[in-house]
């Protein structure tokens, strides 16, 4: 800041002194321009009154003139020519003798200047004196006057300047008159100007002030010079002085201005130190100034700011905290409750939760045995983080139950009043709100107590649909809230287990959370969705009530929390072993398939032996699900051309391992042996000779290209011990020959609707698992793998050129892989197929 | 099996041609081609006839020889060279173009499936382009596959 004072009280300084001595240049350049204008008039003046004289001298009689040149000062001589050529001369003795020179000498001086030669005027110079010589021819009478004048009166002109060296010069530079022995005329210099009067600097080497004016009358240049030093002598003089006084001033005041800044800037320090202490996150100091100005304010500021920081970030942890333990609390939360879907060989449970916060005050669990099914479900008061700690409490009595006495549980009173006991620490602070109800099996009951909750409703066996409600609550004697009283006092319910195909339990927040409009969902229509959905599959049901309830809300936050149970209770009967979304087809199945009890047919996948899964995912997705559950080996395409009839037919093969005649339909049956690749011609020319009218335009280019697949992944996959790995890792380029008795089978059967290519080993290697990962690993990489022998894309591309892939084996015996395109004029329709997957096993018959 | 996978060149102004035609398969060489690819060259699949696991192998191994430099152009591509380049990656390398492919169209009226040629400026927004049944003139054909999975080479 200092140096910024300084350097502009400089720059300016500067800049005054520079201002100051172009203005003195000017003062003395015109000066010397005044004074040389002033010279050259007094000798033009003269010069011009010296003519004048003689024109008058050229008018008056001989006679007179004698007198008249008497007073005449500076006159020694004048000559009149007169037009009759007469000659007078008359000699002014005192002016020559004045300069110690008689009358002859002075003549032979002046008859030495030859002055017939002169025009004008000229100076004539001899040791003795000086003499300026004018001629004058009168126009009018003819008679020429010459005149010797005394040179004093130039020399006065010439010293009337003191300072200044005048002189007159001819134009070409020689001079005419002067004082002083010039070294230079500086006629150059002058004649560079090009103009007729100027102040000019000259003499490098010793630099000069000249002024001049040239004067075309008398043809004569007037000059005045100076030597520059002289000239400036003042002015550098005072720029000397000023510099002093200047630097002086400036001294004064940067130490002034260090001593004032000095006290501004040590308080400024202070504020960057603290603010770079605060940037590095220490909060913990304080700046102190004292100053009372505005400097002063700023760091009072500075250190509330910093208060302020320090109180939010502190804030900000804590809530961050809490939204952590928060976060923590709801994921355990999450661990008390069941899985959402539990399918069981006695029933199924299929539940929602939705809590209102972070954390929820509803809650349910269950406890099974082999006769026996408990549900516990329970409301808190309130919701959010406290709510949920009286559902762990909920959750621990049942855990507790679950371990001590699973086996032979209490009533459902019972229940309930151990429950009571072990919130009562809680004095009545915190209430809830439970149901509790078993099914017995063994005892062909529904038993069930009830502390204040809403009264679960259940729906009978027989569905009848032009009844307006088909569910109804589980009534009887109400309780009061786990731990509003010290003993609950609860009582048992029963009804028959019979009378019953599912219960629904739920909490009050489906009933009471509303819509945009502020009005509730309600009982009316819950029931109302309870009827309408009620004939779904327990699953679907409890979407379909979920969503309908939903939908009621919109985008209108619940208020409460939401909990509904569906427990489904299942029987004997046909109707259980399939349950489908859609009725049509579940009813056309039932009307088409004899059921047995170890088959189940569902479009949930469920992981379990006899499964049929109908899948609406894409072939990618159903590999996932086959990959994860392990127990699924019948995998049906929704779209399949005759689903009903590809489950009809597997079930048999699942039960009656039909042969591969049977089960690929004998219509038109080709099959023919395989023992390497040079085999696979014979296979193309069978091919290429199939009628395959009724089908898209290229179905034989995919059989080829599925019979090359799976005719490749049998022939290098056969043989035993070290011929099996020796041909597995063989290059593809040359070929396995293989033996009469390890020779490949290949089918070709044309049915009515399918063109089926099978391909059997006698190695028996090919078991679910190796297919379901080598698919997976195509689905997700969807490139070669790189390794010795296959590139692992031929069963994904035979899977994905197929509508239908099933796999027949016989473990160490033998190995069917069938792939079967199914009959359709539209390509469209053949690759929109979601391609099913069935898996057999069997044991080797002996 | 192998009917053999032929391979000839041509040239089309300052591009190479190389039309391939029979089976891609694991006896496919490419090596008669592999040290003249450079600058622009066009693969004609118009005489592929099919292509199995190894011979995917083969060609995606045969693409990484190729100088990274080379500007690939695929043309009049099978439907089975289409669902390779659909199904598995590496088929059509980063930066290659497909110029022109068939397509199957159907028509109600004749119920009859075609093959239609296409270039791919006439998929518009993964739409298939409109044809007129080439046999009956009159009706307008369907588009028989799914647009979104055929066209996804486009993407």
């Amino acid at each position: 800041m200092v140096g910024l004072l300084i350097s502009s009280i400089s720059f300016y300084a500067i800049f005054a002194l520079n201002l100051f001595e172009k203005d003195k240049s000017a003062y003395i350049y015109g000066n010397s321009n005044e004074a040389n204008i002033s010279f050259s008039q007094s000798a033009i003046k003269y010069l011009n009154s010296s003519f004048e004289r003689l024109h008058i001298l050229s008018y008056i009689p001989s006679s007179q003139i004698k007198d008249v040149l008497s007073t005449y000062t500076d006159v020694y001589h004048l000559e009149i020519k007169y037009d009759s050529n007469k000659i007078d001369t008359f000699y002014n003795l005192n002016q020559i003798e004045g300069n110690g020179i008689s009358k002859e000498e002075y003549k032979t001086i002046i008859s030495s200047f030859n002055i017939d030669t002169i025009n004008d005027f000229k100076i004539f110079e001899d040791e003795m004196a000086s003499f300026l010589i004018l001629k004058y021819t009168n126009p009018k009478n003819g008679t020429i006057l010459s005149i010797s004048l005394s040179t004093k009166e130039l020399d006065r002109i010439l010293t009337s300047f003191s300072q200044y060296k005048s002189s007159i010069l001819n134009l070409d530079g020689s001079l005419f008159y002067s004082h002083e022995n010039r070294s230079s005329t500086y006629i150059s210099d002058i004649n560079k100007s090009e103009i007729d009067e100027a102040t000019i600097e000259v003499d490098i080497t010793n630099p000069k002030i000249l002024s001049y004016k040239i004067d075309p009358k008398y043809k004569l240049i007037f000059t005045t010079e100076i030597l520059k030093s002289e000239a400036y002598k003042v002015n550098d003089y005072l720029i000397g002085k000023s510099k002093i006084f200047g630097f002086v001033l400036l001294s004064f005041s940067v130490f002034i201005a260090l001593l004032f800044s000095r006290s501004l800037t040590k308080s400024l320090e202070k504020l960057y130190d603290f603010t770079l202490s605060i940037s590095k996150g220490d909060f913990d100091q304080k700046v102190i100034i004292k100053s009372r100005d505005e400097i002063g304010a700023l760091g009072d500021s500075i250190n509330f700011m910093s208060e302020e920081i320090v109180r939010y970030m502190s804030e900000m942890k804590e809530k961050a905290r809490l939204e952590n333990e928060i976060e923590t609390a709801r994921y355990v939360q999450s661990t008390y409750f069941p899985d959402e879907y539990i399918d069981k060989q006695e029933y199924s449970i299929s539940s929602f939760y939705k809590p209102a916060s972070e954390c929820g005050g509803d809650w349910w669990g269950y406890i099974e045995n082999d006769k026996q099914l408990c549900i516990v479900i329970t409301d808190a008061t309130g919701h959010g983080v406290p709510a949920a700690l009286l559902t762990a409490t909920a959750h621990c009595c049942i855990e507790n139950l679950k371990q001590i006495e699973s086996s032979n549980l209490k009533s459902p009173a019972e229940i309930l009043e151990f429950m009571n006991s072990s919130i009562q620490c809680l004095e009545g602070k915190m209430l809830m709100t439970a149901f509790c109800c078993v099914l017995d099996k063994e005892k062909g009951s529904v038993t069930y107590s009830n502390a204040s909750h809403n009264p679960p409703l259940y729906r009978d066996v027989v569905f009848d649909k032009a009844k307006k409600n088909n569910f109804k609550p589980l009534l009887g004697k109400i309780g009061p809230r786990l731990g509003h009283k010290k003993n609950g006092n609860y009582v048992d319910e029963s009804i028959s287990l019979s009378e019953v195909e599912r219960i629904i339990f739920f909490t009050d927040g489906i009933l009471e959370s509303k819509n945009r409009e502020d009005k509730e969902y309600g009982q009316r229509r819950f029931l109302k969705s309870l009827n309408r959905f009620g004939e779904d599959g327990n699953n679907n049901f409890k979407n379909n009530v979920v969503k309908d309830a939903f939908d009621f809300y919109g985008d209108c936050p619940i208020d409460d929390d939401v909990t509904l149970v569906s427990v489904s209770i299942k029987s004997e009967r046909v109707e259980k072993m399939i349950e489908l979304n859609d009725i049509n087809l579940e009813n056309k199945i039932k009307e088409r398939i004899s059921f047995s009890s170890d088959v189940i047919i569902r479009d949930i996948p469920i992981d379990r032996d006899g499964m049929f899964y109908i899948s609406s995912k894409s072939d990618q997705e159903n590999i996932e699900i086959l990959k994860n559950n392990p127990k699924i080996n019948h995998l049906i395409g929704k779209n399949s051309l005759d689903l009903v009839d590809e489950i009809s037919l597997n079930i048999k093969n699942y039960k009656e391992s039909m042969t591969l005649g049977e089960y690929l339909d004998e219509y038109r049956f080709h099959s023919t042996n395989v023992n390497s690749k040079e085999d696979f011609k014979k296979i193309n020319n069978l091919l290429g000779t199939l009628d395959v009218d009724g089908y898209f335009e290229s179905p034989i280019d995919y059989l080829k290209i599925i019979s090359n697949e799976l005719l490749t992944n049998a022939i290098y996959h056969s043989g035993e011990g070290n011929v099996f790995n020796e041909r597995s890792s063989m290059e593809r380029k040359s070929t396995p020959v293989l033996t009469e008795m390890e020779s490949v089978d290949y089918s070709l059967a044309v049915g009515r609707d399918h063109i089926a290519i099978c391909v059997t080993d006698f190695t028996g290697k090919l078991s679910r698992d190796t297919v379901i990962n080598n698919l997976e690993r195509s689905f997700r990489e969807r490139e070669h793998q790189s390794k010795n022998g296959g590139a692992g894309l031929g069963l994904f591309l035979a899977f994905s050129y197929a509508n239908q892939l099933i796999v027949r084996r016989i473990p160490g015996k033998s190995t069917e892989v069938i792939c079967l395109i199914e009959k359709s004029k539209r390509f469209k329709t053949y690759k929109e197929r979601i391609t099913s997957f069935h898996y057999f096993e069997e044991k080797e018959v002996v | 099996m192998s009917e053999g996978l032929n391979i000839k060149t041509s040239h089309e102004d300052d591009n190479l041609v190389v039309t391939f035609s029979g089976l891609i398969d694991e006896d496919s060489s490419f090596e008669s081609i592999e040290n003249k690819l450079n600058g622009n060259v066009i693969f004609d699949f118009e005489e592929v006839s099919l292509i199995n696991s190894c011979g995917i192998r083969e060609w995606v191994t045969f693409l990484e020889s190729v100088d990274k430099g080379t500007i690939l152009t695929y043309r009049n591509c099978r439907q089975i060279i289409i669902e390779q380049v659909n199904m598995v990656h590496g088929f059509i390398r980063d930066g290659a173009r497909i110029e022109s492919f068939y397509a199957p169209y159907y028509c109600e009226e004749c119920d009859q499936e075609h093959k239609v040629h296409l270039n791919v400026a006439d998929v518009k927004d993964g739409k298939a382009p409109e044809i007129k049944c080439p046999k009956c003139k009159t009706a307008d054909l369907e588009f028989d596959a799914i647009e979104e999975q055929y066209f996804q080479f486009i993407k």
